[in-house]
């Protein structure tokens, strides 16, 4: 198995035509197959090659044409119990059906992304986290009619491992939802709300305060956010701190991303406390990690490595000036 | 070496030594600091204390032959010496799994009983190169491996990585050969039917098109008519696969080359028997004078100009036609260029004589 690790997976699946040993090796031994180079035919594939794959705990089926239909899920779910990850994004032709048979089925999830999948129902979404309790990373990009309040609510009460999420583009994703996110969810390391218009500096502030391993937010064109959810942010460097001496956290922890392009109404002073409060934000170039495109207002804002750049060049000049 | 001698060398001098039994039950003496590499041996000597004498030899694993044991050695000394470069040591890892596909699937399978990973790590990514592109035959062959699936089990994995085109290729072929089969076993039992000729005149052909000064029952009657013939006639030779016919017909003097379609060979009466290679029908000259009857000498001449100008472009981009029907699957349809270059996709319905006259008549009637 070890060699087949590291073939394509095409020869992984023609190796299986080889010998019974080989066959079986595969169909009992393999644990990761993508099928995303499969152009045309994916759900056929899909439909004869996962029954036979009964350890797979990884499956990738990314498309660039939508392909697969809800009867290929329906197998995943049925044949494969031991699945952690799955890659579903861009099948825009899954329908509710897909989210439910994969609640029933694949009970283990630990990474979903349904990104583009924009048939899918908040409802399912919803009755998916009440069964995958398990999920760390969930991207949701796209999703419209998935991630709504309702959705992220379910996820908040019963996904309390959740890590990462990414909500990009969801703009039915107001404060309450993002709000029972952030107390139903502690361990949140990656939010990305860009593009989600309708959430406020609650949000933000709700993500401050309750998940102290926040290591990236994105707040791309969220024009509702103010000078208040940055102080927030800023201020919640000290709470964790304090926590974490208690529980031996290291000096590591905080934001190292941030993404506030286009938040045209935050002010310089508020988003230099956010920077002086986490020295992992970067405004120097090769480092870019506080990304604030499209805020001409924040022009004075830089990161401490580049206040000092600044100073050590004022201070000595260079010989030829 | 007299013992004053002994006492005077080091003790860090001294290399220690462990004695390991291969498969063979053969022992060999080994420098420990070699033998080490193998968290296995390495466990054995440690915890276990084995190793230090013949009496009490490292007992390796079942896959670790003596050949074996001397390759996996060699690997571990070179590996060992400090200071070599990461450019060195990729070149001889590179010649090191230059052996035989035999050798190296023993290699592999002593160096992962011994837990050496690097050196797994090295051989497997050896057998995935040799692996990978092959077809299942080449592998088996390959590794010499029995041929124990049956055709249905072979087939499937491929038959399912469609987006493959040697795959699709291998399954066109085989597609192929099951009709030929399928074919030949009709063909014994088939007799041949006689050839019909279309005795019709071309008047009764230009009076069926025009469908009786276009009265819609008339066309509709006629085309029953016709269906239930076809009918009829696909009935009676059932049997008989047609190939695909270009006919060729000359007007005025201009090869016109017309690939039939489905409803046209049903609908012409004579039928070939099943070939290989593109059949070509005679060539069929016929005379306009009927056609020409009653009407003006400059309209006439004006009309055999546009006939030969078609004729001429019909002619000219003919291949690109071809190519752009056969790639557009549109075999089915024929295409018609009138003098206004209105193009006109009609599913045919007459024979190719027809056609053309369709086409002087759709002309005289602009």
């Amino acid at each position: 198995m070890q060699i087949l690790s590291l073939v394509d997976d095409q020869t992984v699946i023609t190796a299986s035509g080889v010998c019974r040993g080989w066959r079986d090796a595969i169909y009992f031994g393999l644990a990761r197959l993508s099928l995303s180079w499969c152009s045309k035919s994916m759900n056929n594939l899909v439909l004869s090659l996962v029954p036979k794959f009964v350890k797979l705990q990884t499956l990738i089926l990314r498309q660039d044409k939508p392909q697969l239909e809800d009867n290929a899920v329906e197998t995943i779910a049925k044949c494969c119990h031991e699945l952690q990850i799955l890659d579903l994004s861009k099948s825009f032709k899954l329908t509710d059906h897909s989210l439910y048979e994969l609640a029933l089925g694949c009970r283990d999830l630990t990474k979903l992304n349904i990104s583009g999948c924009s048939a899918f129902s908040d409802n399912a979404l919803a009755y998916l986290a009440s069964f995958c309790r398990k999920l760390k990373v969930l991207n949701l990009c796209g999703c419209v009619r998935a991630a709504s309040d309702t959705a992220l609510q379910a996820i908040g009460q019963y996904c309390n491992q959740l890590q990462s999420l990414n909500l990009g583009w969801c703009d039915n994703v107001g404060d309450v939802g993002v709000t029972t996110l952030a107390y139903g969810c502690p361990d949140l390391r990656i939010v990305d709300l860009c593009g989600c218009v309708r959430i406020t500096d609650d949000s933000v502030i709700a993500l401050a305060t309750r998940c102290p391993h926040l290591r990236s937010l994105g707040l791309y064109y969220c024009k509702n956010i103010t000078d208040r959810a940055m102080y927030s942010l800023a201020h919640s460097k000290v709470n964790n701190r304090m926590w974490g001496s208690v529980k031996g956290g290291n000096d590591e922890d905080g934001l190292r991303t941030l993404n506030i392009s286009q938040c045209t109404a935050l002010t310089p002073s508020a988003v230099q406390a956010v920077c002086d409060s986490f020295p992992s934000l970067h405004t120097c170039s090769g480092r870019h990690s506080l990304i604030m495109s499209g805020c001409l207002n924040l022009t004075s804002v830089h990161c401490a490595c580049a206040v000092h750049a600044h100073r050590a060049f004022t201070t000595f000049p260079h010989p030829a000036h | 070496m007299s013992e004053t001698d002994l006492a005077v060398i080091k003790p860090e001098m001294m290399k220690p030594y462990v004695w390991l039994q291969t498969s063979d039950d053969s022992i060999q003496q080994v420098e420990q600091e070699i033998a080490m590499f193998s968290p296995l041996i390495c466990q054995e000597i440690i915890q276990k204390g084995m190793g230090s004498s013949k009496n009490c030899a490292i007992c390796l694993p079942q896959q670790v032959s003596p050949a074996m044991l001397s390759l996996i050695l060699d690997y571990c000394r070179f590996h060992q010496v400090p200071g070599r470069s990461n450019k060195e040591r990729k070149s001889y890892d590179e010649k090191f799994v230059r052996i035989d596909t035999e050798r190296l699937c023993e290699l592999t399978s002593a160096a992962d009983s011994l837990q050496l990973k690097p050196l797994v790590d090295l051989t497997s990514r050896a057998l995935a190169r040799i692996i990978e592109g092959k077809t299942p035959e080449e592998i088996r062959d390959i590794f010499h491996l029995p041929d124990d699936l049956t055709e249905e089990e072979k087939l499937e994995p491929l038959r399912n990585i469609t987006a493959d085109p040697r795959i699709r290729l291998l399954n066109r072929l085989y597609a192929k050969k099951r009709k030929e089969l399928k074919e030949r076993g009709r063909l014994k039992n088939v007799e041949v039917e006689e050839e019909h000729v279309d005795e019709r005149s071309v008047d009764d052909l230009l009076s069926f098109i025009n469908g009786n000064d276009g009265d819609p029952k008339g066309v509709k009657t006629s085309k029953n008519k016709k269906k239930n013939r076809r009918k009829k006639e696909q009935q009676k030779n059932s049997s008989l696969k047609e190939a695909s016919e270009m006919n060729k017909k000359e007007v005025n003097g201009h090869d016109i080359r017309h690939q039939s379609s489905e409803a046209e060979r049903i609908s012409e009466t004579s039928y070939l028997p099943y070939a290989e290679d593109d059949t070509f029908s005679p060539k069929v000259e016929f005379d306009d004078g009927d056609i020409d009857d009653e009407i003006d000498p400059a309209l006439k001449e004006k009309i055999d100009r546009e006939v030969e100008d078609f004729a001429r472009r019909l002619n000219s981009d003919w291949p690109e036609r071809m190519q752009e029907l056969l790639s557009s699957g549109q075999e089915r349809k024929t295409m018609l260029f009138t003098t206004d270059g209105f193009l006109r996709r009609q599913a045919c319905m007459f024979s190719p004589c027809v056609t053309v006259f369709f086409l002087i008549h759709h002309m005289l009637s602009n």
